[in-house]
């Protein structure tokens, strides 16, 4: 009994030698100059696979100008036209039937007077036209021009739901609840989203 | 305990006060040592100070140093960035297969810890460098962006040209579709700039075109990291710090071995 447990302690301490000599083996550890420096960020991205694309059809009437905008490409697209009057005394435009054609101007931030048409046009269709009728009086002896210039954007933000016409180079527009009376929302038959 | 004490022999009993006594004995002297009076004799106070060099770097994008959150692709930076250089106009948004400028370099500024009136020469550390540069697409409202997993990063391409391949090195290893990994060939002194930059363009890839992803509100997003080692057993420091083994670059020619 005496041999095996000599045996056995003989054996611990070996053990234990051999693990405090494998520690020491450890080699040692260094240190370096190091440094590092990081930046980052990020920039806005918009890639439109298929944007929409229109162009404006003026009629001129005598002294007016019938005005209508015409989808060219090839997905639906929402639109809006801007009028711009001549600051000239004695020179007044205005638009007798462009709400009753669904155009209109009952729209959010709507600082610089566009007409929006309440509904989207499909490929190859055209908006209903509006007279742009100018009157002019006697007192005017210059020549002037009256400018329109349209612009698109994707049926993507429409929802005639909650009237939303989607978003345009300044922002989402939606008519302002009192544009339409009672039962004469905007027509949600139309297509959406190109199909 | 006195019936066990009654039955040890009387060799037992001896050793076992002996004990006892000499563990009182113990713990007497533990508790109570004399007190003491002894002469001494302190020197002035002197001072040493040891004044180590320090080792800078900083990533520069478009000649200036950059660095923080949100110091990439600053909106500020806007106009110069979507400069496109083929209609001679700013664009609103990157138009896909156009490069745009944006020059991702280095810059020793180890100089910067120099103190004043002294020789700048024994100031600052050369050191060699490396450019690691993420770059991933983001997708949410300003200032809420989160980084999108579904959007290619591989889209986005950074222009490494020849020139910057005769300064740099690209770790085709470490390169991934969100990360690309240059080393600086050799040794930036202090208060130098790379010669080239790593990085002369950025373009979104026309294969957009065919993606089946949304990119019509997105963010794309760089992030650019430069770490240096000291020139002193760089090529240990590299892996020490890094974990990469310069020395498979050699017929690149980068040569991380000696001083400056």
């Amino acid at each position: 009994m005496a041999r095996t447990h000599f045996i056995k302690r003989t054996a611990a301490v070996v053990a234990v030698a051999l693990v405090v000599s494998l520690g020491a083996a450890a080699g040692t550890a260094y240190a370096y100059y190091t440094d590092t420096s990081r930046a980052n960020g990020m920039l806005s991205f918009k890639y439109d696979p298929n944007p929409p694309s229109t162009e404006v059809d003026e009629q001129p009437a005598g002294l007016n100008k019938v005005i209508s905008v015409r989808n060219t490409g090839d997905v639906d697209a929402m639109v809006r036209v801007k009028v711009f009057v001549p600051s000239i005394a004695g020179v007044t435009v205005e638009f007798p039937d462009a709400a009753a054609n669904g155009w209109t101007q009952q729209v959010n931030d709507n600082g610089e007077g566009w007409w929006y048409y309440t509904s989207p046009i499909g490929p190859g269709e055209s908006t209903p036209s509006f007279t742009a009728q100018v009157t002019i009086a006697d007192s005017v002896d210059q020549p002037f021009d009256i400018v329109v210039v349209q612009q698109c954007t994707s049926t993507k933000g429409y929802d005639p739901l909650n009237m939303t016409l989607g978003t345009f180079a300044d922002g989402a527009k939606s008519i302002v609840a009192s544009a339409f009376p009672a039962g004469d929302e905007p027509s949600s038959d139309q297509p959406q989203d190109g199909e | 305990m006195l019936k066990t004490f009654q039955n040890l022999t009387q060799r037992q009993r001896i050793a076992l006060i002996v004990l006892a006594a000499a563990m009182v004995g113990c713990l007497a002297m533990m508790a109570v040592s004399p007190a003491r009076s002894a002469l001494t004799y302190f020197s002035p106070e002197y001072e040493a100070e040891i004044a180590q060099t320090h080792i800078g770097v900083a990533l520069t994008e478009n000649g200036e140093i950059r660095s923080g959150e949100g110091n990439l692709l600053r909106e500020e930076d806007r106009e110069y960035l979507l400069f496109n250089t083929a209609t001679e106009k700013t664009d609103e948004y990157m138009q896909p297969g156009q490069e745009y400028r944006e020059a991702l370099s280095v810059k020793n500024i180890s100089e910067d810890g120099a103190r004043a009136g002294e020789d700048v020469a024994d100031q600052g550390m050369p050191e060699y460098v490396r450019l690691t540069v993420r770059k991933y697409w983001a997708e949410g409202d300003d200032g809420a962006q989160r980084k999108s997993t579904a959007l290619d990063p591989s889209l986005i391409e950074l222009t490494f040209d020849e020139t910057s391949a005769t300064c740099w090195v690209r770790s085709d290893e470490e390169c991934t579709d969100e990360r690309e990994v240059y080393y600086y060939k050799t040794v930036l002194n202090p208060g130098e700039s790379a010669a080239q930059p790593a990085i002369t363009g950025i373009t979104v890839s026309e294969r957009i075109v065919n993606t089946v992803e949304s990119y019509e509100n997105c963010w794309l997003a760089l992030d650019a990291q430069v770490d240096s080692v000291q020139v002193n057993n760089a090529e240990a420091a590299a892996m020490s710090a890094w974990g990469v083994d310069v020395t498979k670059f050699a017929d690149q020619g980068l040569d991380w071995s000696g001083e400056e």
